[in-house]
């Protein structure tokens, strides 16, 4: 009788497949799936679950606080929002697992938000875990609050299912709707590899859905150094060549009524050195349409480039004073353009590439371009 | 010759990339971006010399002894018992990498995919396959090789994809202002993972077309060194050397930045994929300790026994596997393992041949 071998393949499959599954199987009834998750400087206890409290590495430095929704169709809440106070975010979760029944994937998490305060002291020691855990995907975005984000995330909203989801809609690509970058665990730490800082956008209490886009932080390395309003953003966003789209108005001289373009931006940067000095040539180019022009004379050629003329002017004139700010006053390169330097000498620039002095002594020659390629169903 | 052991070029040529394409491709970005920064892929080219040269050695000894196999080459050239002692000493190191690579491959597959399961089951599910495919011969270890081939071609797009995602340019500039010194370090790096070219010694005999070695295993080195530019250059790209050199597995680390809508985690598909190709890394190394020592104690019949007791060593080899803070020793120790015995020996054999031409036939003989 031949031996049945299909069959002993088959049963061999099954018990490897069992084998391995035991000891990592979890009921997914038992699971919690957070959504999002903010970082703040250590406030207060209110729920009293600080009684870890012996001793310095006890100490509880920063407030983690996580909103996952309640899985249960009797649960009255849709979310659950959780505030621990830890001495490290690593260790937050040991005491999260005497508060939450349920399994907590911390894998699954979208948004993580920093609070102002804590952005001022520097995140990278409180990320850290995030990037050493293999379960946690560097897709996670990242977002500052003006304020604290624990408030953000226990505001009820009620345009959205939950504030965590909001959130991911909200900093998930909010370059295609505007000049405001989406930025991951990922970019955040290339951001700071030698000749590199990150920006993070914001976020602000306010508006229709209770939370809005409030602008863009600007940090040094890890450290929050500037906060930007929306025009600055979109200044920022330009000079760093950040993909994005969004809409410009302007108004000519002999109209009274303003219109608007719809614009891409892109950026090419040439560097070259000169003595001692560094000379970067910046090209931001922004490519759109009209997308209105309510005045009365019709669109024509010697209109269109006068349209083009004065949203160049105003764009220069904008990013401009980043430059002269950040030249003068930050003395960081948040404009990404030391690479390029870096890209030709870095041998001999790395090590000094992040002195203030290298972009402070900078030379950065500024040229504005707008190419408006359509104007619309109508002239 | 065995018509179980027998395989083509084509064969030849899977099982050698096989034998060279592994876990350490996933960790080696990380090592050559701190040794030689930007220029971590130029060390990859200079590393491949080594293999480059071992598998010419190797295939012109084995066109200067036609018709021997390994054992024999091994005892006309060098003696009975010199050669006996220098085919155990072959044997032991296929062995120890062997149990070296499913250490790291067990470790990988813990951190990444099953961190409760103990050490010792995920060793056991891959030993067994080990064994199985082992067991059946040479010509089932070509056509597996060659079928989990396009695994890992499959694999290279995984790596490719997240660079569409976020990489910057200047990353790899300036191509100059290279260091000798730094080249040369990362070359070392390399080699531990280019180590594997030297199972030829132990495939040669077995293959049915001597002619087709050369440009077989010319073809397999061409592999290996697309497959570790492609990651070390999309590492580079995306992470740049500085922020590499941080990780550990860099190779599936860049995986986790990919926003593919529907798959969200790639690292977990590409890892399910790189199960089957990085046993191929373990399985060659086998198949070639297994043919050896049966060559050497002339016990064909009792092969499939000699596997499994093979397979019982590495397995109990494999729980001393250390940690990751472990692994750049004993990658470091491997390295000049390769370098003493899979590329020295050949060496001494070719010199030894060149310098007896004439005798070695009667020796063989005798």
């Amino acid at each position: 009788m031949p031996k049945p071998k299909p069959v002993l393949s088959l049963l061999l499959i099954i018990i490897c497949l069992n084998t391995a599954g035991c000891w990592d199987s979890k009921d997914v009834d038992r699971l919690a799936f957070p959504i999002a998750a903010s970082y703040d400087v250590h406030r207060d206890d209110p729920g009293k679950i600080n009684q870890l409290n012996h001793g310095p590495l006890e100490e509880p430095t920063v407030d983690i606080t996580v909103v996952y929704p309640n899985l249960s169709a009797l649960a009255n809440a849709k979310v659950t929002v959780e505030t621990i106070p830890s001495s490290t975010v690593g260790y937050g979760r040991d005491k999260r697992g005497y508060t939450s029944p349920d399994f907590y994937v911390t894998g699954f998490n979208k948004v993580i938000l920093a609070g102002e305060d804590l952005a001022a002291q520097g995140l990278y020691k409180h990320l850290e875990s995030l990037y050493r855990f293999p379960e946690v995907s560097n897709n996670m975005f990242l977002a500052l609050v003006e304020g604290r984000g624990e408030d953000v995330l226990k505001m009820q909203t009620d345009n959205a299912d939950n504030i965590g989801t909001l959130l991911y809609s909200l900093v998930r690509e909010p370059y295609k709707r505007g000049f405001m970058p989406a930025v991951t665990l990922h970019e955040f730490d290339v951001w700071q590899a030698p000749g590199h800082n990150p920006v993070l956008p914001m976020i602000k209490q306010g508006g229709v859905n209770q939370v809005f886009l409030s602008g863009l932080a600007v940090f040094k390395k890890d450290k929050l150094l500037a906060k930007l309003d929306l025009r600055q953003t979109r200044s920022l966003v330009l000079l760093r060549g950040i993909s994005s789209q969004g809409y410009f108005p302007f108004a000519l001289e002999d109209e009274n009524k303003p219109g608007s373009v719809f614009c891409r931006n892109e950026r090419k940067v040439k560097v070259e050195r000169q003595g001692d000095v560094y000379v970067f040539k910046v090209e931001v180019l922004l490519t759109g349409i009209i997308t209105e022009h309510p005045a009365e004379k019709p669109l024509d050629v010697e209109r269109g480039k006068k349209i083009e003329d004065f949203i160049a002017a105003e764009v220069e004139s904008d990013c401009q004073q980043i430059i002269n700010t950040m030249q003068n006053e930050w003395k960081t390169d948040c404009i990404d353009i030391s690479k390029y330097a870096l890209a030709k000498w870095r041998r001999e620039l790395e090590p000094q590439i992040d002195n203030e002095q290298f972009i402070s002594k900078a030379q950065i020659q500024l040229e504005v371009k707008v190419d408006i390629t359509n104007t619309g169903e109508l002239r | 010759m065995s018509r179980m052991h027998q395989i083509n070029s084509r064969q030849l040529m899977f099982i050698l990339t096989g034998g060279q394409v592994g876990t350490a491709m996933l960790a080696l970005p990380a090592l050559l971006g701190k040794a030689a920064g930007q220029h971590a892929w130029v060390c990859i080219l200079l590393g491949a010399l080594v293999p480059l040269i071992n598998l010419l050695v190797i295939e012109n000894l084995g066109k200067r002894h036609l018709g021997s196999n390994m054992v024999q080459m091994f005892q006309a050239l060098m003696g009975k018992v010199a050669g006996t002692i220098c085919i155990l000493v072959f044997a032991f190191y296929l062995i120890g990498a062997t149990t070296v690579l499913l250490g790291v491959f067990a470790r990988l597959i813990q951190l990444f995919l099953l961190p409760k399961t103990p050490l010792w089951v995920v060793v056991l599910l891959a030993m067994m396959c080990v064994i199985y495919a082992v067991s059946k011969g040479g010509r089932v270890v070509g056509r597996l090789n060659e079928t989990l081939f396009f695994g890992l071609v499959l694999s290279m797009f995984f790596i490719v994809i997240p660079v569409y995602y976020s990489h910057d340019l200047t990353n790899l500039l300036p191509l100059g202002e290279l260091d000798v010194g730094e080249l040369l370090r990362g070359a070392f790096y390399t080699i531990t993972t280019f180590a594997g070219a030297e199972i030829l010694l132990v495939l040669y005999s077995q293959v049915d077309k001597p002619e087709e070695v050369k440009v077989a295993a010319m073809n397999a080195l061409g592999l290996s060194v697309a497959t570790y530019l492609i990651v070390a250059i999309c590492c580079l790209l995306v992470f740049g050397a500085e922020r590499m050199a941080r990780f550990t597995w860099p190779g599936v680390t860049i995986l986790k930045i990919a926003h593919v809508p529907v798959i969200e985690r790639f690292e977990f598909y590409f890892l399910a994929i790189w199960v089957g190709i990085v046993l191929r890394r373990v399985i060659n190394p086998s198949f070639a300790a297994a043919l050896t020592l049966v060559q050497l104690f002339n016990m064909e019949e009792r092969y499939n026994l000699l596997v499994l007791f093979l397979g019982v060593v590495v397995f109990v080899g494999a729980q001393f596997s250390p940690n990751t803070m472990g692994n750049q020793i004993i990658w470091n120790y491997f390295a000049i393992s390769y370098l003493s015995i899979g590329f020295t020996f050949p060496l001494v054999l070719l010199l030894i041949s060149l310098l007896r031409k004439g005798t070695v036939k009667a020796n063989a003989k005798a």
